[in-house]
């Protein structure tokens, strides 16, 4: 199934530096990354934002396929955003027209910068998710939101939310093929006809998949209460998230990057 | 309508790293018009084997034969499994999760209307069978959302027996339910057996094994470890236990007492047997 082929959000066990790093800085650090991307604007800072990305691949000692995996499903995106750049961005000196069809030399260099993009986002962010569980994502995100408590923000919900969410992926990925199965035994064909039949022969997996749920959802709610569960107030942590020397250092290193990149560009 | 395995060999997500074999080298025959049951630990297999038996899963190696009609091997395509579907009926375990039409009546009549059956004579079928596992009338036009377990239960069965089947394939029919209901449903597949279905069952349960199948299969970590009738596997007390399966209460109780030096011929595996005998000695 395509499902088990998507690289994105697998986690990868290691003991590599990266792997060793808080959740919470691993997930600022990327926020700041993708931030300060759009400053790399010319040769040296792209340059500079490559071999940082290379280096903290290589870091995390995960064999590069994975990263080129992670690329797949995507491609289509970037070569398609890539070949728009290249084909009707005007501007600078034409080297090449074919009716409304331009290749300009500032045409090319947009398109190389996208893709540059596309690429270096994609590798940090598949990086992020292969040295992380997503359970100390969820409490990093938890964590990360705690400050903005003051604007009623209900970051402990939120966290429970996403923990249960990802707890509750392969189970729902297990009772989908289940039910699946049990459709198909009584005759229904997924993926064949055409597009109004293919939605329809849906149906059948979505409102029980909806009503299991639902089912689901209550008895966990049951079972929660039943163990005590009142919500964020006052709760201890099992997995306590710990914030160390490295961790400043990685957010340090990524500032000391958005200033270099702030003064090497071209404005 | 009779099942032949020969050699079948499955293996899940096969050429992945998460590749896992469930079935080694298979080779077994289920009569046609037999009541036979598979028994075996969790992860031993059944399940696999339920879904060979109607094309959902193909074998990776070997052939499952299906009467003289079907020829199932890793490269049967789709369209030639289809009208296997309608003959060898599968019921999942807990069947009830796969109802999602908005009347029991429109749910039942939505596998036969999949093979081409009329919308009206489709909806005849379904109150027929619906009637035959005993659901009442008043319910056929109710959502099924409303209805009970056991009653949800008995028309997800009656959705798979609108199909009209030739061979029954139940993986754990009566998982959670009670025992008045158990013994119910039990009976019902005993009644549809009598009709000439040929009936497989998947079952943790050797008391019903005993009182109901007339072949067993057991299987442990994808082998086939015993066949033969029910009354020739539970003589292999030892055999069972040391495979934590178990036999029937009877039998176990009838085996103390043989240590003890009852003379008993032969171990009984159901009530029945055991009264005659011991009225006997």
């Amino acid at each position: 199934m395509v499902v088990d082929k998507l690289i994105l959000g697998r986690y990868i066990p290691g003991n590599s530096i990266i792997h060793r790093l808080d959740p919470r800085s691993k997930l600022l650090a990327m926020l700041i990354f993708i931030l300060i991307i759009f400053w790399a604007n010319n040769l040296i800072t792209n340059l500079i934002m490559l071999i940082f990305t290379l280096a903290v691949v290589l870091l995390s000692r995960i064999s590069l396929s994975f990263f080129f995996n992670g690329l797949k499903p995507m491609i289509g995106i970037i070569l398609f955003t890539t070949l728009f750049q290249v084909f009707f961005t005007s501007g600078g000196e034409t080297l090449f027209s074919w009716g409304f069809i331009q290749v300009t030399d500032y045409g090319l260099g947009q398109a190389a910068l996208i893709f540059m993009r596309f690429v270096l986002i994609i590798f940090i962010s598949t990086l992020l998710t292969l040295t992380t569980m997503p359970l100390s994502l969820a409490d990093a995100v938890e964590s990360l939101l705690k400050p903005l408590e003051v604007i009623k923000v209900p970051a402990h919900e939120i966290g429970l939310m996403l923990s249960l969410s990802l707890r509750f992926v392969p189970t729902l990925m297990d009772d989908t093929t289940r039910i699946m199965n049990a459709q198909r035994a009584r005759g229904v064909d997924f993926g064949e006809g055409n597009l109004i039949q293919k939605i329809k022969s849906i149906i059948p997996i979505l409102i029980p998949l909806f009503a299991s749920s639902f089912k689901r959802a209550d008895a966990l709610a049951i079972a929660m209460e039943a163990r005590g569960y009142q919500g964020g107030d006052s709760r201890t942590k099992y997995r306590k998230l710990s914030w160390k020397r490295a961790d400043s250092l990685t957010i340090l290193i990524l500032i000391l990057l958005g200033i270099c990149l702030f003064f090497l560009k071209t404005s | 309508m009779g099942i032949t395995l020969t050699n079948v060999s499955y293996t899940y997500q096969a050429g992945t790293p998460f590749e896992g074999r469930a079935l080694f080298d298979i080779t077994t025959t289920i009569e046609s018009g037999s009541y036979t049951a598979f028994i075996g630990h969790t992860g031993s297999g059944k399940s696999t084997i339920m879904q060979l038996l109607n094309g959902l899963n193909l074998p990776t190696s070997g052939t499952v034969f299906v009467d003289d009609q079907f020829e199932l091997t890793s490269e049967s395509k789709n369209k030639e499994i289809k009208p296997l579907r309608k003959k060898v009926g599968l019921v999942f375990q807990f069947p009830e999760s796969q109802i999602f039409d908005e009347t029991v009546l429109k749910d039942v009549a939505f596998g036969p209307q999949n093979f081409g059956v009329s919308s009206e004579e489709a909806q005849a079928i379904a109150k027929e069978k619906l009637r035959l596992v005993g659901l009442d009338e008043a319910l056929f036009e109710k959502n099924p959302f409303d209805l009970s377990g056991g009653q949800l239960r008995r028309v997800a069965i009656a959705g798979i027996l609108a199909m009209e089947p030739e061979v029954l394939v139940l993986d754990e029919p009566t998982a959670g339910l009670d025992p008045k209901g158990r013994k119910e449903l039990m009976s019902l597949f005993k009644q549809l057996h009598e009709t000439g279905l040929t009936i497989v069952l998947v079952t943790h349960l050797m008391d019903d094994v005993a009182d109901y199948a007339d072949a067993v299969r057991v299987l442990e970590k994808g082998q086939l470890v015993l066949a033969g009738s029910p009354k020739d596997v539970f003589q292999q007390v030892d055999f069972l236990e040391e495979k934590q399966l178990g036999v029937p209460k009877i039998t176990k109780l009838a085996y103390g007492l043989k240590q003890k030096g009852y003379p008993f011929e032969s171990l009984p595996i159901t009530i029945e047997e055991f009264v005659k005998e011991v009225g006997r000695g």
